[in-house]
């Protein structure tokens, strides 16, 4: 799997960072260079929260509904993605490749130092881990998040400006969201990348260093640093949204919401959600189901929308 | 091997030390001194060989990788010893798992690597910021530290951000400067 696309110097850097620069964004892409993006209209995610402390569980809900609201349709006009977040209790499964795709709250099993390696995804070092699954032509079929609430608090930033030392939650899911629909960070290290290389944006332009990039690419939402205390990447900046509306274009929404997988009494339904795991997804078998009741379904969210 | 307890008051510390609430970033950055000290093992090595497989529930993608020690800085790793890298994500057959955030592996790069753990099943201190790969200098061929790949991850600007700066936000350095940084650090028994 490559991080992004590459292409040769040349000479072109030039050209990429010169005044005017354009709206871009830049995709995660397979092994064979196909980028990243779900094959349907919504993204279920269910969500395992915990009493965070400085948050409740329904807080915890409610700052990962508002962060899949930011890259949802009716925030983006243009764009037919829904990701769907609802909440669940019970034992919190693990990031597999089981169509399950979670937001996990982990407050006693996090991965210490001492614990095996390759046992878990979730590095000591970590504050939260994005998994994708994908195929080699970048259909991705299952995603989770995972976030360290044993070794770091998680606050709301503008309900508690004051929590000195804590981690906006919103901030944080936004942007792990935006790697769970696929996007890559917008700049790269100079050196990280093979000799004489470049990523590039979708433009097909060489990205900037991050440390010498341009303002609109620092205040995007998938930059990938933040200075202390910064709430900025709840909402999209213009790259992010020219990002959402290509990749997911509301004049090919593929009418599919497959349903939530989990404890059918656990789940609290929001949004649109029929259906089943997609038909490239472990556990697939459903994409008939996930079809036919796309079309009815999409139907009656755009009756809820003009309801609205 | 280091306990949860002294990992939880180092995020504490990393916590209270940052001066104005903590950035949204999801990787705790290490400086360099607390990369040394979390490492069992710092090398420079060769990549031999890189597997990925499903786990035994065929839930996950493990990769496997094998370094060859070229120079080693600190544990009992000697020069041609093999040490062996596992972590989570990887491709199998149509399928790949990405980690955003882990170290990538190719056959063939040499890299400067920080791992934890036994030899034979270590994982990267810090995820991606514990791995530069070691190129020479294109004008005169002196072996340089490039700076880490990030992996798809970010980063929270967190242990002595004041005044030491994150390893990953360093510049390329070449390898014998940074030798001898890192063995001094070795030599003081590292400092968190």
């Amino acid at each position: 799997m490559r991080r992004a696309r590459w292409t040769l110097l040349a000479g072109v850097a030039a050209l990429a960072f010169g005044a005017g620069r354009a709206e871009a964004y830049v995709r995660y892409v397979s092994a064979q260079g196909k980028p990243l993006a779900w094959p349907q209209t919504c993204i279920p995610l269910v969500a395992y929260p915990d009493d965070l402390g400085d948050l409740t569980p329904a807080e915890a809900v409610a700052a990962a509904t508002a962060a899949a609201a930011t890259w949802s349709a009716e925030q983006n006009p243009g764009s037919f993605l829904e990701i769907d977040v609802t909440s669940a209790t019970g034992t919190v499964p693990a990031a597999a490749y089981d169509g399950h795709n979670v937001l996990a709250f982990r407050k006693t099993d996090w991965c210490g130092p001492a614990t095996q390696t390759g046992a878990c995804s979730a590095n000591p070092e970590a504050l939260a881990i994005t998994s994708v699954f994908a195929r080699a032509d970048g259909t991705i079929v299952d995603g989770d998040i995972e976030v360290n609430a044993m070794y770091f608090v998680w606050a709301d930033l503008v309900a508690d400006p004051q929590a000195v030392g804590k981690q906006d939650l919103q901030n944080a899911l936004t942007h792990e969201m935006g790697h769970l629909i696929g996007l890559d960070h917008p700049c790269y290290m100079t050196g990280s990348a093979p000799a004489g290389m470049l990523p590039v944006d979708n433009l097909g332009n060489p990205i900037p260093d991050c440390a010498d990039a341009p303002a609109d690419v620092m205040m995007s939402t998938m930059f990938p640093s933040a200075m202390p205390g910064d709430i900025s990447k709840r909402t999209l900046a213009p790259d992010d949204q020219l990002a959402v509306r290509e990749i997911y274009p509301k004049a090919q929404d593929p009418m599919v919401c497959p349903a939530p997988k989990g404890a059918a009494g656990d789940l609290s339904q929001q949004g649109c959600s029929v259906g089943d795991a997609p038909a490239s997804g472990p556990g697939g078998g459903a994409a008939a189901v996930a079809l036919l009741a796309g079309a009815a379904l999409l139907k009656s969210r755009a009756k809820r929308r003009r309801i609205r | 091997m280091r306990s949860g307890p002294t990992l939880a008051a180092l995020a504490a510390l990393a916590v209270i030390a940052a001066p104005h609430g903590a950035p949204a970033s999801l990787i705790l950055a290490l400086d360099a001194p607390t990369l040394v000290a979390r490492a069992d093992t710092i090398a420079v090595v060769d990549v031999a060989a890189s597997r990925a497989a499903w786990d035994e529930r065929h839930e996950r993608i493990v990769t496997t990788v094998d370094l060859q020690v070229v120079e080693s800085w600190k544990g009992g790793a000697a020069p041609a010893a093999r040490v062996t890298v596992v972590q989570p994500g990887g491709t199998v057959g149509d399928i790949t798992m990405v980690v955003f955030g882990m170290p990538r592996f190719s056959p063939g790069e040499r890299a400067l690597v920080y791992l934890a753990g036994a030899p034979e099943r270590a994982r990267v201190v810090g995820m991606a910021q514990g791995k530069r790969l070691v190129r020479p200098d294109p004008a005169s061929g002196r072996p340089m530290v490039q700076v880490a790949d990030r992996g798809g991850a970010s980063f929270v600007r967190g242990t002595r951000a004041a005044t030491t700066p994150p390893a990953l936000e360093a510049r390329a350095r070449p390898l014998d400067e940074l030798r001898a940084e890192v063995l001094e650090l070795v030599a003081r028994g590292g400092s968190r």
